[in-house]
């Protein structure tokens, strides 16, 4: 039973590490301020809950499950808000660069 | 004068067009709206407390005055209808939005990979789903889903950024649109208000 | 060993975002570049207590998942005001 866990657990964090660097590669090779929100909104927030995931799958204790979703919900909320604001004033000022 | 005589999209509109003794309804409507926000804001902020400091009573001095002032925070905002979402519709929400979430993560990771097949543009939106809670979620699912992005939201009016403007994406909006009316249980009748 | 690279990997990921925040070009890069960084040092820091057994690291990520949020919102009302 803790094999298996612990094998689920670093596939999920393995993915979500993956996730969080095509994350960073985005950052530097898509065209766009917007297509790069798209990096960071997604691809970010989902590698870190499956991080989270997998940190939960391998400790396996109850009380730092709160922690681990409290940090995913908080940096997903923020990613989402931050994406939104960030489009909102590229529309409202036109092309920045 | 109870909350049930107001229908549930009224409650949080400006009543400018409007009769006097309606308005009076909203304005109650409105401020038990509040409250209830800040009950239950208070109520999650010292289940929290609980989660975090179970081991060390002492604490509570510290955490029982951040949950009421984490709670009277809550009634300088805007007050929002209460839930009435099915459970069921609950479930069937979150499979549906871990499984784009996972599928967006993948899409954009693929667009990093190769930017070239890239086409993106804006879509304008016009929603039907009512102010607050549910319009709210619709703009957070759209950022978090594959490809879409919400850029402006005006009324009723979305400004989404697409990496993909084919109509795959009007789809998949229309899809999230009728998952949310569902979760929220609005009926179409109620929608076209 | 296998949980010490993977948090090696986190690390990259959130340093390969610094660049971009110097350089922008525009301040919504630069924002994005911070975005990123504080997620990355979130998962580098639960990793990173998965690979210690540490949990204790688990409320350091907490505490710069929270800053993350603040500073990201912070910095785009800043952006907004001077625009």
């Amino acid at each position: 039973m803790t094999t298996v866990l612990q094998v689920v657990g670093l596939t999920l964090t393995t993915f979500g590490v993956s996730f969080l660097l095509i994350a960073a590669l985005g950052v530097w090779r898509l065209p766009d301020v917007l297509s790069r929100l798209h990096a960071l909104t997604k691809a970010d927030s989902a590698g870190l809950a499956l991080i989270a995931l997998g940190a939960a799958c391998l400790k396996g204790r109850p009380d730092s499950l709160l922690v681990l979703g409290l940090c995913v919900v908080l940096v997903a909320l923020s990613g989402v808000t931050i994406g939104h604001l960030i489009a909102r004033a590229h529309l409202s000022e036109g092309d920045l660069e | 004068m109870t909350i049930h005589d107001v229908p549930p999209i009224d409650r949080q509109q400006t009543p400018s067009a409007t009769t006097e003794p309606h308005q009076e309804v909203l304005a109650v409507a409105r401020s038990s709206g509040r409250l209830r926000g800040a009950i239950t804001t208070g109520t999650v902020l010292v289940v929290l407390w609980a989660g975090f400091h179970w081991n060390d009573p002492t604490s509570w001095t510290v955490g029982v005055p951040m949950a009421l002032i984490g709670g009277a925070l809550v009634l300088f905002l805007p007050a929002s209808a209460p839930l009435q979402l099915s459970p069921l519709g609950m479930l069937r929400f979150a499979k549906f939005a871990i499984i784009g979430i996972l599928r967006g993560a993948v899409d954009v990771s693929w667009h990093s990979l190769s930017p070239r097949t890239l086409q993106p543009g804006f879509i304008p939106w016009r929603t039907h789903l009512p102010k607050g809670g549910p319009r709210r979620l619709f703009a957070v699912a759209i950022t978090l889903l594959p490809g879409t992005l919400t850029a402006r939201i005006e009324d009723d009016m979305l400004t989404i950024h697409a990496l993909d403007l084919s109509d795959a994406t009007r789809d998949a909006l229309a899809a999230l649109e009728a998952h949310i009316a569902k979760l929220y249980r609005l009926d179409h009748k109620e929608m076209v208000l | 060993m296998i949980l010490n690279f993977l948090a090696f990997c986190t690390l990259v990921a959130t340093l390969a975002a610094l660049p971009r925040l110097i350089i922008g070009p525009t301040a919504a890069d630069r924002i994005i570049a911070a975005q990123l960084a504080g997620t990355g040092t979130v998962a580098t820091l639960i990793v990173l207590g998965t690979a210690d057994k540490t949990p204790a690291l688990f409320d350091a990520a907490l505490v710069f998942a929270t800053l993350a949020a603040v500073s990201g919102l912070a910095f785009v009302a800043l952006q907004r005001t001077r625009l």
